[in-house]
């Protein structure tokens, strides 16, 4: 026979009907190359069931906490809706009588009535239903914001034209963009020579392709994608979102929030300098041409076509990080700077693997430089501070994740961290036999948050922890987990099992 | 670190019927349950497909979707292969919207087969993280297919209804994953093999 190939994967998971089996598993015995293929198969299959991942206390309850509203609205929905199912429910044909009367009758004049009535209907189900409900596609058509594209539905800049100067900013100019194609009212080609004191703020919006600098006094000066200024320096701002902060001969600065600036600086005066900020990097020049990408949110490229750049990564007063330091950037080279953002995920997806791979020392090591970095107003300061209370209580300081653990819990973070601290200080509790801190602690879990993600664990643990006992207090556990999840077998397995006597 | 039981409900545990009765009649707890049951089967899927990064948003995304659909859920296939659908329509989009549909894969491919030694693949070959690695550097729609069949359990029309395909489709698709799989398993090379039919 012929080598069965891709066939055996059906051999090793069992799913081969008996006679071939034995056939192949006749012809597996006699070949070589068949012999490491199933052994393959064997491995795929066993390994398999493994790339199922166990879900983390903290998404969980993380994800939970931002549906909330979307579980309230559907649920909202649904409760509406039955109730227009029981109401319509229970007079079907009345409401259909209502409008397609059976007398029998024929003919145009009978049926344009009857279409009113429908649409009538329709009507008032709209106006009570709502548009939500009516409107709903079915299945899975209907695109769901993310929470990326929220932010980015929120953070979109205004037009230029609508701006609204600043009382407080600094006072600057910006080259903008307008959304005017070249021909159509453009400005002649000029210098861009403006000073910058009497200047208002203009937010600036990124189109390609044509480029002006608004002025208090009005647009002053522009080329298509291209802007000189006062310096000497030629900037092309052909993909760029930049503001022109300084312009003066010895002194010129701008800011880059997206897109990629090439400049040309020619020989600047002593003392005179050209800078170009992202969010990530300073670039200061003297005298070279050079370019600086910011289109990718995690990091800015410099590169430098002439001379020498110096770059400063952003980000004041924090630890020092590899590749933040200062550096200059010669020609031929180009440097990315990572942004402190994308360095503290960095951190977290390096810490995370890290506990994947039981690599407990980088992990602990991670975590720290994280929360170093990062400060007390971190982003995941809450996940990684429970993390490390993690890796704490795994290499044996118990006492120190504890302390971890209940820092968070009293900290003024999201509720859903300082509800999975709580639950999992309980958890650590429970681990080390300290029956009484752990009783004590889902106590304090259900007077803080009643109706909080783990109510049901805290519940269950409370009737396990008196099981056989008969005080007032495991009587209210046992009352509270009968009527809010007594339907659940394993809550009603644990009610079964720790019956009062 | 916490249990992570502690707080999912076993999938066994929870009558479909019961819970989609529940939706219907917009028990709150009855999503809580939804979200549960099926959160590590969406979270595995999602992170199989996009790896680490936008696994949150798509997660999330996809029961943002159930939630407003569920009353659109007629019971014509399993709860499962609903959620498994909209959960492959997400991460597929959000892949697609990216553009990396090929490019990461094939870096990743290249990764595995040039990156490593023999001993070390014979060390590797015991981890799923290896078999992670294989699934990796394939198409996001083999590897669906695949995670769906192995992992999930679901029949081959079951992932065609995932996926809108037909079944032979689809097991088409499967043999030829299987195939690639085979061909990068370091020990299963015919020379490391040693013989030949």
């Amino acid at each position: 026979m012929t080598c069965p190939g891709a066939e055996l994967f059906d051999l090793a998971d069992g799913q081969m009907a008996v006679a071939r089996a034995a056939e192949v598993r006749a012809h597996v015995r006699t070949c070589a190359t068949c012999q490491a293929h199933f052994a393959a198969a064997q491995a795929v299959v066993a390994q398999s069931p493994a790339l199922r991942q166990n879900v983390e206390l903290e998404l969980d309850a993380r994800l939970w906490q931002a549906l909330a509203p979307a579980v309230e609205q559907a649920s909202a929905r649904a409760r509406k809706r039955a109730a227009w199912r029981e109401l319509l429910g229970r007079r079907p044909l009345e409401v259909l009588e209502l409008a397609w009367p059976s007398d029998g009758a024929r003919g145009w004049r009978v049926w344009l009535p009857r279409l009113a009535w429908t649409g009538v209907l329709v009507a008032i189900l709209f106006a009570v239903l709502g548009p939500d409900v009516v409107s709903e596609e079915s299945g899975v058509a209907e695109p769901a914001p993310t929470v990326a594209a929220d932010l980015a539905t929120n953070t979109v800049l205004e037009p230029a034209e609508n701006a609204v100067p600043s009382a407080v900013s600094p006072p600057r100019s910006t080259i903008a963009t307008t959304a005017q194609p070249p021909g159509e009212g453009a400005l002649p080609a000029a210098s861009l020579a403006v000073g910058a004191a009497d200047l208002p703020v203009v937010a600036p919006r990124h189109v390609r392709g044509w480029h002006h600098v608004a002025s208090a006094a009005g647009s002053v000066a522009a080329t298509p994608g291209q802007a000189l200024l006062a310096c000497g320096a030629v900037v092309d701002l052909t993909e760029a979102n930049a503001t022109l902060v300084h312009n003066l001969p010895a002194d010129a600065e701008m800011e880059l929030e997206d897109g990629r600036v090439v400049v040309r600086v020619p020989k600047l005066p002593p003392g005179g300098k050209l800078v170009v900020r992202t969010a990530d990097a300073t670039v200061q020049v003297k005298g070279t041409a050079f370019a600086v990408d910011k289109r990718n949110k995690d990091w800015t490229t410099v590169e430098v076509f002439e001379g020498v750049v110096q770059v400063d990564a952003a980000g004041h007063g924090r630890e020092p990080q590899v590749g933040r330091e200062t550096v200059f950037v010669h020609a031929g080279e180009s440097r990315r700077i990572e942004s402190v953002d994308a360095y503290l995920r960095r951190q977290v997806a390096e810490l995370d693997d890290a506990l994947a791979a039981g690599r407990l020392e980088l992990a602990q090591e991670k975590a720290q430089r994280y929360l170093t970095v990062a400060g007390p107003d971190g982003q995941d300061v809450d996940d990684v501070q429970l993390r490390l209370g993690g890796i704490l209580s795994r290499t044996g300081h118990f006492a120190e994740a504890a302390r971890l653990y209940r820092a968070v819990a009293d900290g003024d973070g999201p509720v859903y961290a300082r509800q999975n601290a709580l639950a999992v200080l309980a958890v650590l509790h429970r681990d080390a036999d300290r029956t009484d801190a752990e009783r004590a602690t889902w106590d304090e879990y259900l007077v803080r948050f009643p109706d909080g993600l783990y109510v049901r664990e805290a519940l269950v643990r409370q009737v396990e922890l008196g099981c056989g006992r008969a005080d007032g207090a495991v009587e209210q556990a046992r009352r509270g987990l009968a009527a809010r999840f007594g339907q659940e077998p394993t809550a009603a397995a644990v009610l079964e099992r720790c019956r009062p006597r | 670190m916490a249990d992570a039981s502690i707080h999912l409900l076993p999938p066994e545990l929870v009558d479909e019927e019961r819970l989609l009765e529940g939706l219907r009649t917009g028990a709150p707890d009855a999503f809580r349950a939804l979200y549960r049951l099926y959160l590590p089967k969406v979270a595995s899927l999602c992170r199989m497909l996009l790896r680490d990064v936008g696994v949150d948003d798509a997660v999330q995304d996809t029961f943002l979707r159930i939630f407003r659909n569920i009353h659109n859920f007629r019971g014509d296939s399993r709860l499962t292969t609903w959620v498994h659908r909209i959960a492959t329509n997400v991460c597929l989009s959000e892949l697609r919207q990216r553009g990396t549909w090929r490019a990461r894969h094939d870096d990743q491919a290249d990764e595995v087969d040039d990156g490593r030694d023999v001993e070390a693949d014979f060390a590797l070959k015991q981890s799923s993280q290896h078999l992670q690695a294989l699934l990796d550097s394939l198409d996001p729609v083999k590897r669906t297919t695949f995670f769906l069949h192995h992992v999930e359990g679901l029949t081959a029309a079951e992932i065609g209804m995932v996926l809108g395909e037909q079944r032979g489709t689809v097991l088409k698709r499967l043999q030829r994953t299987r195939e690639d799989l085979l061909a990068r398993w370091p020990t299963a090379l015919p020379e490391k093999a040693g013989g030949q039919p």
